[in-house]
């Protein structure tokens, strides 16, 4: 349940709710911090369709990811190896996907949770599964447009806080630029925060070719990781 | 003698730059190792497979040591291949072993708590004892049991043993023949309630 929503699996749902075909790319920089430790990533995003990614990071190392229906590549093309995912063993990859803030809503719903009308007034919101003894929080604005996420167990320990932040808004649609967090595990001993940003964002651009049908070099070495 | 000295330099720097580069993967193989314990650790819900151990038994069991748990993606971005083979291969045996410890030690709840109110009930029976003499000589129960002793499904109060007594004599005091608790050393000690 630490995998929150800003990173959460939910590739699958979101196919589902942009089904015409848009693109958007975007320079991000993430952030995360723990126990004193930082750790920075710049890169820059690509997503199209429903369910196309490409990730270029160029910092700390060149790391290209790519997504789509079926699989999660990792590669390095300075080391010429690459690490191949099945769809099902890769939980979370939305972190890069940011319109998954306009939809928590219905991704909420369609992952079991109700809401409790009782307690849901205005912009505030709570959800609970019967299955589950966690309660997800989710604040709008007075734009209907989400600006916090929280899950909290029923002693109102928030195990994630998450802030939608810097709305950008284009053809009637609009999603966070920045996301940040703090996450506890589920023993409450340790934590950490994650920040990421949106840059220099541009819709409905041509995906480059290189990028749309982007396959592995020939000689690349490809690690199949299977958890057996 | 300029060339000597050259090469011994030129020696000391491919030494101490493959020495370097040693440190820096042996650095991130560390930090991946700590990182995927962390993570595993903080992923597997421990009470989760102690209930599938104590539920299922060695069926669980079987079933921890199979299930596969999977790494977020996101603690892959911007890692170097090194990391994210130590990481995967790390989290992967980790998740592994404490699901296997806690549905092991679910089993042996299980088990402990089974035999304990098996016992517990055995007391309920009143003939509860593990004596040679009680087993031998409650003629009133009708189990033939050692171990058990005078676990009869009778009950207690038609066991035959007497209290106060020397042994178990079937049929004397104690009302209708029963075993009219605190045996104290009679043989037939009356150990439960």
């Amino acid at each position: 349940m630490k995998v929150v929503f800003i990173n959460f699996f939910l590739l699958f749902l979101i196919s589902s709710l942009y089904s015409e075909k848009f693109s958007i790319f975007a320079n991000f920089e993430r952030v995360v911090v723990r126990a004193n430790n930082k750790e920075s990533i710049l890169g820059s995003l690509w997503y199209w369709g429903s369910d196309e990614y490409f990730v270029d990071i160029f910092f700390p190392l060149k790391q290209k990811i790519k997504y789509n229906s079926k699989n999660f590549y990792l590669y390095y093309p300075d080391n010429n190896i690459a690490f191949k995912f099945s769809l099902n063993s890769i939980k979370d990859l939305i972190y890069f996907n940011p319109f998954s803030a306009q939809e928590i809503e219905k991704l909420v719903e369609k992952l079991g949770y109700k809401k409790n009308e009782k307690k849901s007034q205005n912009n505030y919101s709570e959800y609970k599964k019967k299955s589950s003894s966690y309660i997800l929080v989710i604040l709008k604005d007075e734009k209907g447009r989400i600006t916090s996420l929280k899950i909290k167990d029923k002693k109102n320990f928030v195990f994630a806080h998450v802030v939608y932040e810097e709305y950008y808004e284009v053809d009637n649609r609009s999603f966070p630029t920045r996301l940040s967090g703090v996450f506890y595990d589920d023993i409450r001993k340790d934590y950490y925060s994650e920040k990421i940003e949106y840059k220099d964002i541009k819709i409905n651009e041509k995906v480059p070719d290189e990028i749309a049908n982007f396959s592995l070099p020939q000689n690349v070495l490809i690690k199949e990781f299977d958890f057996k | 003698m300029i060339k000597k000295i050259i090469l011994i330099v030129l020696c000391f720097a491919i030494v101490f730059k493959s020495f370097r580069l040693d440190l820096y993967a042996s650095d991130i193989k560390n930090k991946a190792t700590i990182d995927a314990i962390r993570d595993a650790e903080s992923d597997v819900k421990k009470p989760l497979w102690l209930l599938v151990g104590a539920i299922g038994g060695p069926v669980g069991v079987a079933f921890s040591y199979f299930h596969k748990d999977y790494p977020s993606a996101t603690r892959l971005i911007g890692k170097p291949p090194e990391y994210v083979l130590t990481y995967l291969e790390v989290y992967r045996k980790t998740t592994k072993k404490l699901k296997l410890k806690a549905a092991v030690a679910g089993s042996i709840i299980a088990l402990i708590t089974y035999f304990y109110l098996n016992n517990i009930s055995a007391l309920n029976t009143g003939c509860f004892n593990t004596s040679p003499e009680c087993s031998s000589t409650c003629a009133g129960c009708s189990s033939s049991s050692i171990d058990t002793g005078c676990s009869s499904v009778e009950g207690w109060s038609n066991t035959g043993c007497s209290s106060g007594s020397s042994g178990c004599s079937s049929g004397t005091s104690g009302g209708s023949g029963g075993c009219a608790s605190s045996g104290g050393s009679s043989g037939c000690a009356y150990i439960g309630f």
